[in-house]
């Protein structure tokens, strides 16, 4: 191209240390960072191979324990640890080398190779990975290193026989970042890290997994695992043909399995309490949709565009939709086909088959938001749809495909569904339903002259008016 | 019942806690003077706590709320000064519209804010712990909040029905957990069980719950940190939780603790978990008079001997004198007089 000019020497093109290190910590928060490390565990266990499948807890026997401390950050695992040959090769390189990208071991999570390199930048300095599988291995990072605008190769030195005898990773890391040594001061962002693991982790959790985090203090007082926040959707039990019951959508999309259940996971809201919502929000809120690929949850309790809300034929999330949660469960053996992001919060829109499983997300939405617009109208009926109602559980729910007549979707190829039908209230063709606005002062003289009680609810003052007014007209004249 | 209609002088733990109140802000002083702040609270008709920080720490920018028309045009008749505003204002809006609120009444620009949020319902709990958080995002540092809540286990549970089978405790608990769990789930301490359900459990889960509340308005990597300063929990009939704490720059976190010299103070709270217990027991004149003059030199073992009971007003007089000795200054002494 250039011909036959000669060449006069070169012009250096490689990213300074400086630039990757920020570029990459940048978009990344430091629970996420930390939930990385977290997920090179879980990959520990499958890439081992050991675990079967048809167990209902796979994991147990299996923990991670972080140590957080304002000066510095341990995780420990027993998980596997890294194969010698593969810590030579690529798992310190940044990013997974073309020729090692294979992942013919399973479900995992990791697929970008940066997850733990990334980390440890986020937190600090100095760092310290000490690993056995087959022989053990300790590779350091310095701050002499960190600082150097050279890639030279990290050295490694044997492990002493003594350590990590289970088979495992121990990351130690020291001159912790500012951010990071204010994060780990405050008891109350440890304990939000524990929420935030409690649900990301809920699925991995619930399969046995172990996860403790803490300070020195509290490891050593020996802290309780952290539990698994539970997804569970309302039923009833009785025999008729309109009940509370999940919608269930299952099959596979490619390569991908798709797993959907949505319903109600509590009452809905009463107009009262809707109207409070709408002004301040007082009740915990765990409406939306949760995501998850091969177990690791990628989103929690969405109501937004990204789940379908306000797409289409799905109104906008509100207040009055308080009582409706989905979860959609995403399974590969490759995890470059599932819509993962780097992060591994939020979710790669574009993927196809995220589009097609919310197609079906969104079918279960408008459902449920029609029905509770319905009995909106209707609340004083409300608490009968719920009798013998009870609580069903994600393992159940997931047994529910074998179990339901299901029948095949005509929009999505390779989804079976189960869409019950819901209770409708009897009156929606006979009765109307009225309010209005009048004085307070108004409504405390009626309130007083109906129940001898200023304290009566509006609406049923309301109500007492009107049947008053009615008998009224009624009675035939004397 | 939250107790915002029994008359003050029956309820001598409030009236010790609002002295410890104004004792930490006359210690605070020792950081920032406060008689060029705003001082915000609900008050309630008699507008007690603003008498207080007018008289004592010479503020005269007041403020007072409430939702009730009626409580406001009391209000309006016993403000001690005429620069107190009383507002007819719920309080989502005062935290809403706060800067539009201090500059309708005259108070642009203030120096520092207090605020006291005097919440009275045990049913909206959710609301308060988000009210407080959008309160947190609306001040700067050197403002002071406060923050009232009932933390009676048992107001977390529907009455029963008269004639129902009693509960077992541990199906109490489980409703208790439950019903505060649909409220604040996302704050509660992920170590919370049914059995913190407890007098002395629910308000170190509430708390810190505050607390989770406080990082999220003011998170790790922002410049400002909200400081606890003193948590107590008390009992005039429902049990009532009192935080009060300080926006400061979080460079400056210690060296504000450190000129408060707050170690000294005996009912400081610098971390969410220290919940203190305050006991007030009735006395007569003759009783208070007696132990206030034993109370820093004698052993607690003696002043009870001494007296020849072991028990006011169903407190037990070891435990009240453990906590009696840290705050005895503050004991109101109420005399009926006619006037």
């Amino acid at each position: 191209m250039i011909g036959s000019a000669e060449q006069i020497g070169t012009a250096v093109a490689s990213p300074t240390k400086e630039f990757f290190v920020r570029m990459l910590t940048r978009d990344i928060e430091l629970q996420d960072a930390l939930l990385d490390l977290l997920d090179n565990c879980v990959d520990g266990i499958i890439r081992s191979g050991t675990i079967s499948t048809d167990n209902s807890k796979p994991y147990a026997g299996f923990k991670a324990t972080l140590t957080i401390a304002p000066d510095h950050f341990v995780i420990e695992d027993n998980c596997g640890g890294i194969p010698i040959e593969v810590a030579k090769k690529s798992a310190f390189a940044m990013g997974r080398p073309p020729a090692t990208g294979t992942t013919a071991h399973g479900a995992t999570v990791g697929m970008y190779g940066i997850g733990m390199k990334r980390a440890i930048f986020k937190l600090g300095t100095e760092a310290l990975v000490e690993s056995r599988h087959d022989t053990g291995f300790v590779v350091e990072f310095t701050p002499d290193w960190m600082r150097d605008d050279k890639w030279d190769e990290l050295p490694m030195y044997e492990l002493a026989d003594s350590k990590l005898p289970e088979k495992g990773t121990r990351i130690e890391i020291y001159q912790l970042n500012d951010e990071v040594k204010s994060s780990f001061l405050d008891g109350s962002w440890i304990d939000e890290f524990r929420r935030t693991v409690a649900r990301h982790y809920s699925l991995i959790i619930a399969k046995g997994f172990s996860v403790s985090v803490g300070s020195d203090a509290e490891m050593a007082a020996g802290v309780s695992p952290i539990d698994a926040e539970e997804f569970k959707l309302i039923r009833t039990t009785g025999g008729t043909d309109q009940r509370i019951a999940p919608y269930v959508y299952a099959g596979t999309l490619g390569d991908v399995e798709v797993e959907i259940f949505a319903g109600l996971y509590r009452e809905l809201l009463s107009e009262e309490e809707g109207e409070e919502e709408e002004d301040t929000r007082g009740a915990s809120d765990d409406a939306g949709w949760t995501v998850a690929c091969n177990d690791r949850v990628v989103i929690w309790k969405d109501k937004s565009r990204l789940t379908g809300w306000g797409e289409a034929t799905v109104p906008n999330y509100h207040g009055q939709f308080i009582a409706i949660t989905g979860i959609v469960l995403l399974r590969c053996d490759d995890p470059k086909k599932l819509p993962l992001t780097t992060t591994k919060r939020g979710i790669d829109a574009a993927s196809n088959v995220y589009s097609e499983a919310k197609d079906l997300m969104r079918d279960a939405t408008k459902h449920l938001t029609s029905f509770t617009n319905k009995w909106k109208k209707f609340p004083q009926k409300l608490e009968e749809i719920y009798k013998a109602s009870e609580y069903v559980d994600l393992p159940t729910l997931r047994s529910l495909p074998a179990a339901l007549p299901m029948i095949l979707s005509r929009k999505v190829e390779g989804i079976k569904k189960y869409e019950p039908k819901y209770p409708e209230p009897e009156q929606e063709k006979t009765s109307l339903r009225v309010s209005f606005v009048a004085l307070k002062t108004d409504v405390a003289t009626l309130a007083k002259h109906f129940f001898d009680d200023v304290r009566v609810k509006p609406g049923a003052v309301g109500e007492a008016a009107f049947n008053e007014a009615l008998r009224a007209t009624k009675a035939p004249e004397k | 019942m939250s107790g915002a209609s029994i008359p003050y002088y029956l309820r001598p733990h409030k009236s010790v806690d609002r002295r410890l109140f104004l004792d930490l802000l006359t210690r605070f002083e020792r950081w920032k003077p406060l008689a060029e702040y705003v001082y915000v609270s609900m008050g309630a008709y008699p507008l007690e706590d603003h008498k207080l920080v007018h008289r004592h720490l010479g503020i005269t920018r007041l403020i007072a709320f409430d939702l009730e028309e009626l409580i406001v045009a009391r209000q309006k008749f016993n403000k001690p000064i005429e620069t107190c505003h009383c507002l007819h204002k719920k309080s989502g809006e005062l935290i809403s519209d706060l800067d539009a609120i201090l500059s309708a009444c005259s108070f642009p620009e203030p120096e520092g804010l207090i605020v006291w949020l005097d919440y009275t319902s045990p049913g909206q709990l959710g609301h308060q712990v988000r009210e407080f958080e959008a309160l947190l995002n609306k001040l700067r540092a050197g403002d002071l909040v406060r923050v009232t809540v009932n933390a009676q286990p048992s107001a977390l549970l529907e009455p029963q029905l008269p004639g129902a089978i009693p509960l077992l405790v541990t199906d109490k608990q489980e409703r208790q957990f439950k019903n505060l769990k649909s409220r604040i789930g996302e704050f509660l301490p992920s170590e919370t069980s049914p059995k913190n359900m407890t007098q002395e459990g629910l308000p170190l889960a509430i708390s810190k719950s505050f607390g989770a509340a406080a990082l999220k308005a003011l998170p790790v990597t922002g410049d400002n940190i909200f400081c606890p300063l003193s948590i107590i929990r008390y009992a005039d009939g429902e049990q009532m939780l009192s935080i009060t704490g300080a926006i400061v720059p979080r460079s400056d976190r210690s060296a504000f603790l450190e000129r408060l010299d707050v170690q000294s103070w005996p009912f400081v709270s610098t971390d969410w978990s220290e919940v203190h217990r305050l006991l007030v027991p009735t006395l007569t004149i003759r009783e208070r008079l007696f132990l206030e003059k034993g109370i820093m030199s004698k052993n607690p073992v003696d002043l009870v001997a001494e007296l020849g009971f072991g028990a006011a007003s169903d407190i037990k007089m070891d435990e009240f004198l453990e906590c009696y000795r840290r705050y005895y200054r503050f004991y109101p002494t109420l005399l009926s007089a006619e006037i």
